[in-house]
């Protein structure tokens, strides 16, 4: 098979495909192989975190689709005098959820829990209804039965939807239920016979507070230096349960920037090759990881409620490319610091004469309460570039930091102060007035080495008394 | 040994299998799925399913691509029921200064966007070096349909590397 146009492209092709899987870790030991197998041995069904989403859905294609009448022998949950054949105590409820809270990253709640079999239950097959878990995207289960085998069934009306049949095994296990159920009334059900001790918890998210209503739009990061951009519109995550898992190629050794945009409400969770930082959804964010290492990196999103992320991502090289860093420059007021981001719009001039000019848009950006500086009112602020370097020339404009979004010009900042020859010591000019703003503060430098920038700095400025 | 050892249900082939294979069946659970630990799930399913269904493997010199064979399978099980799984495709801020670390993003890109089973015939071809007759066989399906996948995603490869402008993609989960 040749590729009748370009004969170099497969074996272009062999070489990016190598290369790309040659860079993953290979951690596989054998004792991991051994431990698996033993684990399925002894039919525990403790499989890998993505093979135990694969087996939940196996499980629940064998119920999916069958009309299951409710037994008429429902009673309620209680449990019954320990039957004295039992080979070991059961998991106790605290233990069942503190299975399931190390695999959430933002806490759920218990919707209906129980245990059997019920006091004074007949012989046979029962059903116990646990309760109602209502409309879901999903809910996960923590069981822990010994005896023969249970099922464990979400029911809307008479019919099933997802389902979970197996035979109890030696150690308490997690089962989620990714199907939902739109069925405000759908319950869970447990069926097991009398000679099966069961006990069982199931979670579920808080109640969302609205599905999002606005679609977010959001500058990008700094864009001189960075090397590598993703944009996009993310609906999702849907809601708790569900990780979006971004698998990015990365630069080694690079710094990765994530802004995103929020609509929606409750708390979004990323991780970057397992580092995880946690914020709310609201209208902007940003923020930065360490990538772990190698030309890939793994990201995940999550949210404890539905959400409409907009989502900018960015490796930065600097090293590597030869690129400039731009200095950081600080805005503090006596009593407290930040740094601000470099935005879009700036020069370079670096010593043998080689210029860049960075001329992108939007040129505000949304900065994070968190790297806000609040300033009293009437206050001064002071914008300085590290040591070594000697501020020039100073532009200082701002904007309400909510209209960051709206993507505003240059010109539609309102002039804060400008001056020439600020020093090495800084540049004081009096803070705006009453409000929180985005400041957007275009330094003029020069380096020891008579590199020359002339780059604008975003900071949010919070004025009150 | 090792297929004497398999068709016994011996564990202690695990090991072997390991260390022969471990590597490049990661390798293609990896560039199927775009995702670590997935990958090393399957490479340790296929292993065990291997040791299984050691005593199913009739042809000696089959066992590599009998050992993918488990592996592809599984990886596109996995993705079918894993749809929540974006790539994210980075776009260069500087498209006119193609380097060979952009070339192959590139290339890589345009396989993530493959259809999966597309995705793993090459896979299969172009990164185990299987014949176009053993990933028809892998995927069940036949020669002729491999070779049209392939063709197709050259094209789809060469067009991309063509392109004098990127523009901003976006990601849509």
């Amino acid at each position: 098979m040749a590729d009748e146009l370009d004969p170099r492209l497969e074996a272009r092709l062999r070489e990016a495909l190598r290369a790309e899987a040659d860079a993953l870790p290979f951690t596989v030991s054998e004792q991991d192989l051994f431990r698996e197998r033993d684990r399925r041995r002894h039919r525990r069904l403790a499989l890998p975190a993505s093979l135990l989403a694969a087996a939940a859905v196996v499980t629940l294609l064998v119920v999916v689709g069958a009309m299951l009448r409710a037994a008429p022998d429902e009673v309620a949950a209680s449990l019954a005098p320990s039957p004295s054949a039992s080979p070991r105590p059961l998991a106790t409820y605290d233990d069942l959820a503190r299975i399931l809270d190390e695999s959430l990253v933002v806490p759920w709640t218990v919707v209906a829990q129980g245990e059997g079999p019920a006091a004074g239950a007949g012989g046979g097959k029962i059903t116990t209804v646990l309760g109602t878990v209502g409309v879901h995207h999903f809910i996960d289960f923590a069981l822990d039965c010994t005896g023969g085998d249970i099922e464990i069934r979400v029911m809307s009306g008479d019919t099933a939807g997802f389902g979970y049949k197996s035979a109890c095994g030696p150690n308490p296990i997690m089962i989620t239920d990714g199907m939902g159920s739109a069925d405000p009334d759908s319950r869970v059900e447990v069926v097991a016979t009398t000679d099966v001790r069961w006990r069982v918890i199931v979670e579920a998210s808080a109640p969302a507070s609205g599905e999002p209503t606005v679609a977010p739009s959001l500058p990008p990061v700094p864009a001189l230096g960075f090397d590598s951009t993703l944009r996009g519109k993310l609906a999702g995550p849907a809601g708790p349960g569900d990780v979006i898992t971004l698998d990015a190629p990365v630069a080694p050794g690079s710094t990765i920037a994530i802004a995103f945009a929020c609509a929606g409400g409750g708390m979004v969770h990323l991780t970057v090759d397992g580092v995880a930082e946690e914020a709310a959804c609201v209208a902007s964010n940003i923020m930065e990881f360490a990538p772990g290492g190698g030309d890939r990196s793994v990201v995940t999103i999550s949210a404890n409620q539905d959400v409409l992320l907009d989502l900018e991502f960015r490796s930065y090289t600097p090293a590597q490319k030869g690129e400039f860093t731009p200095p950081v420059a600080t805005l503090s007021n006596g009593s407290g610091t930040t740094t601000g981001v470099k935005a879009c719009g700036g020069g370079l001039t670096l010593p043998g004469g080689q210029g860049q000019w960075d001329d992108c848009s939007p040129r505000w950006l949304a900065i994070p309460e968190a790297r806000a500086l609040h300033v009293p009112i009437n206050g001064t602020i002071v914008a300085t570039l590290p040591d070594g370097w000697t501020i020039t020339d100073v532009t200082a404009t701002y904007v309400p930091n909510a209209d960051t979004l709206q993507s505003p010009t240059d010109a539609d900042g309102t002039l804060l102060g400008w001056s020439a020859g600020g020093g090495p010591t800084g540049f004081t000019i009096p803070a705006p007035p009453s409000g929180d703003w985005a400041v957007r503060a275009v330094i003029s430098g020069k380096a020891g080495d008579g590199t020359l920038i002339s780059f604008p700095y975003i900071f949010r400025v919070v004025v009150g008394p | 040994m090792t297929v004497e050892a398999l068709r016994g249900h011996r564990p202690e082939v695990l090991a072997d299998l390991l260390e022969r294979f471990g590597r490049e069946i990661q390798g293609v659970a990896f560039l199927i799925l775009r995702d670590r630990s997935a990958a090393e799930d399957v490479l340790v399913d296929t292993l065990l399913t291997a040791l299984d269904r050691g005593d199913t493997l009739r042809d000696p010199a089959a066992l590599r691509p009998w050992l993918l064979r488990i592996a592809a399978n599984r990886a596109l099980s996995v993705r079918r029921s894993d749809a929540r799984i974006v790539q994210l495709h980075v776009v260069p801020d500087r498209p006119t200064r193609q380097t060979d670390a952009d070339e192959r993003l590139t290339l890589l890109g345009v396989v993530d966007l493959l259809a999966p089973r597309m995705r793993a015939a090459v896979v299969l071809r172009y990164y185990a070096d299987l014949s176009v007759r053993d990933v028809a066989e892998t995927l069940g399906t036949s020669e002729n349909t491999v070779k049209t996948q392939l063709r197709e995603a050259l094209v789809q490869m060469r067009t991309s590397l063509g392109e004098t402008s990127m523009t901003r993609e976006a990601i849509h989960g």
